[in-house]
């Protein structure tokens, strides 16, 4: 225990915000999002000799986060859905469901979505690895839709550095996205 | 002629403010050349792309408030102390 104590005020300062993000990216409900992140914080605070800084603590937390939310898909399945049961009617006769369905999403679709939600949550984190105020002028930007004469006045640079700091940031973006671990 | 920083940069000015047509015509240029200047037009759309879209946005609006935060860090406390 000694050789792991560990400063919980700045954990939860640094990571809480990103890993509800995470969650919400994966749910729809903030208090679920929110109990889920409470319990992965209690998780990992209980396991702590597991961690040994093998790898990053946001790609630790990450993880745990992952799973508890998977938990909780599995759990809401058993408990509101018979999933074989759907494919047959009551005599036992498989439904046409293929026909049924023909109009539902396509795979490839969803694939995707998958992996645009996973690539916008992972430039979410990116982001907050640039310099703050290169991040100050990408979230006026991009988050907030602020014009780049505000941009300017607020972050007190002329519009010529406006735009190199935009094409340096873009160009770490691009880095620190194609060095992404997907989970 | 320009090189592939000023392309690159030049790429970006042009998304924010107006450009020459001497400047856009080097751009299109340069691209019809350099591979990986073209590349860098497409990520740069890419990233525009995904950083304007509503689930990037809303996902910046989810935060825990600062009573919650300290809610947090007292159970944790109480937790590393078991």
């Amino acid at each position: 225990m000694s050789e792991n104590i560990i400063d919980t005020g700045k954990l939860v300062e640094e990571q809480s915000d990103y890993l509800l993000s995470f969650a919400m990216s994966k749910l729809q409900d903030l208090e679920l999002a929110k109990d889920l992140v409470q319990d992965t914080f209690v998780s990992a605070i209980t396991k702590l000799d597991s961690f040994e800084n093998r790898s990053n603590i946001r790609t630790w937390l990450t993880s745990i986060l992952n799973r508890k939310i998977i938990d909780h898909w599995r759990k809401a399945e058993t408990r509101y859905t018979d999933p074989v049961s759907s494919f047959f009617d009551q005599e036992g006769k498989a439904r046409h469901w293929l026909v049924e369905k023909k109009n539902s999403t396509s795979v490839e679709t969803v694939v995707d979505q998958i992996t645009r939600e996973e690539a916008t949550m992972e430039l979410y984190n990116c982001i907050e690895k640039l310099p703050p105020k290169w991040r100050g002028v990408i979230a006026s930007k991009y988050l907030e839709e602020k014009v780049s004469d505000d941009i300017c006045k607020e972050m007190e640079i002329t519009p010529s550095n406006l735009w190199v700091i935009i094409h340096r940031a873009k160009l770490l973006l691009r880095d620190c996205l194609g060095k992404a671990e997907f989970q | 002629m320009k090189d592939c920083q000023e392309i690159t940069e030049l790429i970006e000015r042009s998304k924010v403010e107006r450009i020459t047509l001497g400047d856009r015509l080097a751009i299109g240029m340069h691209k019809s050349i350099c591979r990986d200047c073209r590349q860098y037009f497409r990520d740069s759309d890419s990233l525009d792309e995904l950083m304007q879209s509503k689930r990037f946005r809303h996902l910046s609006e989810y935060t825990f408030s600062d009573d919650e935060k300290e809610k947090l860090k007292i159970l944790l406390k109480s937790k590393s102390e078991d």
